[in-house]
């Protein structure tokens, strides 16, 4: 009768009293955990209405983790849906919309602070800092926004009753491959490219995200 | 010449499978939490809603787990799909905000009673608190907590408009992907915007497994 023992403390292996199976952990080759448990999993809710006034190009969404943050941030999904509901089409012409990875922090202080929502109300709270403006746009704190990559483009037809559609699902963060990764200092943005031909031209959706230390 | 490996808990020995001879594991992560937890049932509901009159700022579809549940509530998917087929008219932005809430008490409605995706599960535990309107009879909400919107669908008033928000959450050995709901906890569909006339509805389903 053996007892597995650890070599460098005094932790024990144990079997499942109803299952009679060896508890295991994961790990990889370069010895990290393979599915380490996350601070938190949270998710945003994507509610532009743009503004035939806002200045073009411009940052309309965005997602910051703060400089002195102590949490990296995986973006697992995004899911943005255009709308256009206004009774006279603009012939030929899109809004366009780009999901932008950021090395900048947005401010703030400018537009309409977006609340990010626990997936489970145990977690802690998210290091995320979110604000949304259609009307003004969103800036960046000093020294600004140096744009890294874009993730896609929503491509908005503006006709009446049509809708556009962008979805971005990461694979599983557990793999640590083909997932959006945000050190503190960056941010995940949606900037309109185009001129905003009629107010009330609108994104609508969420982002999911998992937050680790 | 036969080890047999002992817990270091408790008196249990590992087994070996009769079949395939593998050692039998469990995966566990660092936090000690399960990776594949086999849950107690899945199950699904249809959201099928009209809205037949104008209004806005309303309950439209509810899912709640009771205040002494023995399950934990993880929701895996909602699909969700808004259409149009009323007198088309320029609007303000409006749409159907995906809300997580706490000790809310939610009245009138339509009880909906959770298909389960295997007909051996058990029955679900919110069987009676999942509620949806007709359309014009609002949800009755009162007390507890409501969440910002984590999520929204879009709705328009315009001749062949089609919205749609999928959130698609469920991955495989994830126990930390899904949205958890505990004892008292909901998940609602809420009108949040003014200028909802009617003709506009809101189809889809919400999966869900408990444990």
């Amino acid at each position: 009768m053996a007892v597995l023992d650890s070599p460098t403390t005094t932790d024990q292996a144990t079997v499942g009293v109803t299952s009679k199976a060896l508890y295991t952990t994961p790990y990889g080759t370069p010895g990290d955990e393979l599915a380490p448990a996350p601070v938190g999993v949270y998710s945003a809710a994507v509610m532009i209405t743009l503004n035939s006034g806002l200045t073009t190009p411009a940052y309309v969404w965005g997602m910051s983790l703060p400089v002195a943050a102590t949490r990296t941030a995986f973006i697992r999904a995004v899911y943005l849906r255009g709308c256009f509901p206004v009774s006279a089409s603009a012939a030929a012409s899109q809004g366009a919309y780009q999901l932008l990875k950021v090395r900048g922090v947005i401010d703030t202080a400018t537009g309409t602070a977006v609340v990010a929502i626990k997936l489970d109300s145990a977690y802690a709270a998210a290091g995320m800092e979110l604000t949304t403006d259609g009307t003004g746009g969103i800036t960046f704190l000093a020294p600004g926004g140096v744009e890294v990559v874009s993730l896609g483009e929503l491509r908005q037809p503006r006709r009446v009753g049509s809708s556009g559609e962008l979805v971005l699902y990461g694979s599983s963060p557990r793999s640590r491959t083909n997932v959006l990764e945000l050190l503190p200092g960056e941010s995940l943005v949606i900037k309109a490219l185009n001129a905003i031909t009629a107010t009330n031209e609108n994104i609508g959706g969420a982002v999911n995200w998992e937050e680790r230390t | 010449m036969t080890y047999h490996l002992k817990s270091g808990a408790t008196a249990d020995l590992l087994t070996v499978d009769p079949t395939s001879k593998a050692m039998r594991v469990e995966h566990y992560d660092s936090a000690a939490l399960p990776l594949n937890p086999i849950p107690v049932g899945v199950y699904m509901l249809p959201v099928n809603v009209r809205i037949g009159g104008a209004a806005n700022g309303f309950g439209l579809w509810a899912l709640q787990v009771p205040a002494s549940a023995a399950r934990d509530v993880y929701i895996r998917r909602i699909f969700l799909r808004s259409a149009f087929d009323g007198t088309a008219a320029s609007s303000a932005p409006h749409g159907v905000g995906v809300h997580r809430v706490n000790g809310v008490t939610i009245t009138s409605g339509t009880v909906l009673t959770p298909i389960k995706l295997d007909s051996t599960y058990a029955a679900s535990v919110i069987v009676t608190t999942a509620q949806q309107s007709d359309g014009t009879t609002k949800l009755s909400l009162s007390g507890g907590t409501t969440l910002a919107a984590l999520a929204y669908l879009q709705m328009d008033s315009q001749t062949g408009f089609n919205g749609a928000l999928d959130l698609n959450w469920f991955e495989a050995d994830n126990p930390y992907s899904m949205l958890k709901l505990v004892d008292d906890e909901g998940l609602l569909l809420y009108v949040d915007f003014a200028s909802i006339v009617a003709g506009v509805s809101v189809s889809g389903f919400v999966v869900w497994e408990e444990r």
